[in-house]
């Protein structure tokens, strides 16, 4: 098993693990959560496209390669920085997205006094 | 080795996911969110990628902690409503305040049936 | 009932996701980097002069979608300000009533400079330690939290942190559309003269947009946990 085949199977499992999460659960602040650990998987999804085996962090160190500027012997052992970046960005964004759901959640209760989602009937007729 | 680490690691993160989603009570539900977070971390940290590491280890496990404690003693009036059981009648009488909205539109409706009726005869 | 069809759901897509994806779960680890990264790595050193090329393509190679990202915290920013508007009940009075006790007080009184200091040398190191802009401000939002909770509700600089916001965002932009003006004539572009490799007062713009980034970042994260509290004492 190869570091990425492991840690796909794991963004995987994670996502759906979130998915049910979602599903499954009449409690709003429990779908939050399963939102959250969706989100975490395909964070990690992300990162391992990027993944190169035996690379190392994207980042030039001195003395390694050229004695100038290290560049010339580390490009072939970096990691892609492109996912690394995107997930940065991500990760910002999914607390975000938290932080106004779980408002949107304080504010259901304090309008309804409930927060189980079979209840919330306002929307039917 | 890095392999064999990445593996348990990522079985960690797998099996604490499934507790966090299956908890019995919220509060635990969220510390055990926390743990998943601190071990994303790590498996960040073990495919190379130490920016990520940081950001997901700062907005993981220390403020969407601290939003979702709030969330949760905000509405902890509400947690007994986990487990299927039916509201009490406190909610009952929340729902009901919001019933003459719901009448009013009926009244324009036969309002308006009246007015066809006429015209139409 | 719901729980069985949401296992079966899920249960469904995983299967479909697997079958997607069974290349990948089959083929071992690529020995070799994608062209866009290859590229991006090589290009990196003589184009920006940051030594963390994940910052190089954050802010420069990649600079819109960090714009972009700031404007989606922004709005979230707002949305949590809306939504916690009416929440201004004092519910969570009882929860931060009791200062914690002396050793919260005191430690927290020690530890704050600390924290501000390490959030400080993240974002300052960015272009040339892992870190950065992002982490850096986290790291500092962490800071206003401990202040929080140490019975402090009423010591946040709510108008401060605000201004702090817009001008920060306001200064972002102001510095790509310094780009334009510039021989290279694009938005975003890295103007300013590239030092030496691998110090400080290195990598041109880099650290002076991450800098602001981060201004931005603490202060919306500040804001937005208070705002959540629903305190009473918003000017």
């Amino acid at each position: 098993m190869s570091i990425s085949a492991i840690l796909y199977a794991v963004s995987f499992l994670l996502i759906a693990i979130g998915l049910y999460g979602l599903l499954a659960n009449r409690n709003l602040v429990r779908m939050v959560i399963g939102l959250n650990i969706a989100d975490l998987g395909v964070n990690i999804f992300l990162v391992t496209v990027g993944y190169v085996e035996g690379g190392i962090a994207p980042i030039f160190t001195r003395g390694a390669g050229d004695a100038a500027t290290g560049v010339a012997s580390a490009t072939a052992a970096m990691v892609d920085p492109v996912p690394q970046a995107l997930v940065l960005t991500a990760i910002v964004i999914g607390f975000g997205i938290t932080a106004v759901a779980l408002t949107l959640v304080m504010r259901i209760y304090a309008a309804t006094g409930t927060i189980d989602s079979s209840r919330l009937r306002g929307l039917k007729w | 080795m890095t392999t064999v680490v990445v593996l348990v690691v990522g079985v960690m993160v797998v099996v604490i996911a499934l507790a966090a989603v299956l908890a019995k009570s919220l509060e635990s539900a969220v510390i055990l969110l926390s743990a998943v977070s601190l071990l994303a971390s790590v498996v960040f940290l073990l495919v190379a990628a130490p920016d990520v590491a940081i950001t997901e280890a700062a907005i993981g496990s220390a403020l969407t902690t601290v939003v979702f404690v709030l969330a949760v003693y905000r509405v902890r009036n509400a947690a007994p409503q986990d487990r299927n059981t039916p509201m009490h009648a406190a909610d009952e009488s929340s729902l009901a305040a919001r019933a003459p909205r719901v009448a009013a539109p009926a009244t324009t409706d036969t309002v308006t049936e009246q007015e066809k009726e006429v015209v139409d005869a | 009932m719901r729980k069985l069809i949401g296992v079966f759901l899920v249960l469904a897509f995983l299967f479909y996701l697997g079958s997607l994806a069974l290349p990948l779960l089959q083929d071992p680890t690529p020995a070799q980097l994608a062209s866009v990264g290859a590229d991006l790595i090589e290009r990196a050193p003589a184009e920006s002069g940051s030594v963390n090329v994940v910052t190089a393509v954050v802010v420069q190679f990649r600079g819109l979608d960090t714009l972009g990202e700031v404007t989606v915290l922004f709005v979230s920013a707002l949305g949590v300000a809306i939504l916690a508007g009416a929440l201004r009940d004092n519910a969570f009075r009882e929860m931060f009533t009791d200062d914690g006790g002396f050793i919260l007080q005191t430690g927290s009184r020690v530890l704050l400079p600390f924290v501000i200091l390490v959030g400080a040398a993240i974002v300052l190191h960015g272009h040339l330690t892992p870190g950065g802009g992002f982490p850096g401000g986290v790291i500092i939002a962490t800071a206003v939290l401990v202040v929080l909770f140490t019975g402090g509700m009423d010591r946040t600089p709510h108008r401060l942190l605000s201004v702090l916001e817009g001008a920060a965002g306001l200064a972002f932009v102001g510095l790509g559309m310094v780009g334009l003006s510039s021989p290279a004539q694009s938005f975003l572009a890295n103007t300013l003269p590239l030092g030496e490799f691998g110090t400080l007062l290195s990598a041109g713009l880099i650290p002076v947009m991450y800098a602001v980034v981060a201004i931005k970042v603490a202060s919306e994260l500040s804001n937005v946990i208070s705002g959540l509290t629903g305190e009473e004492a918003h000017a």
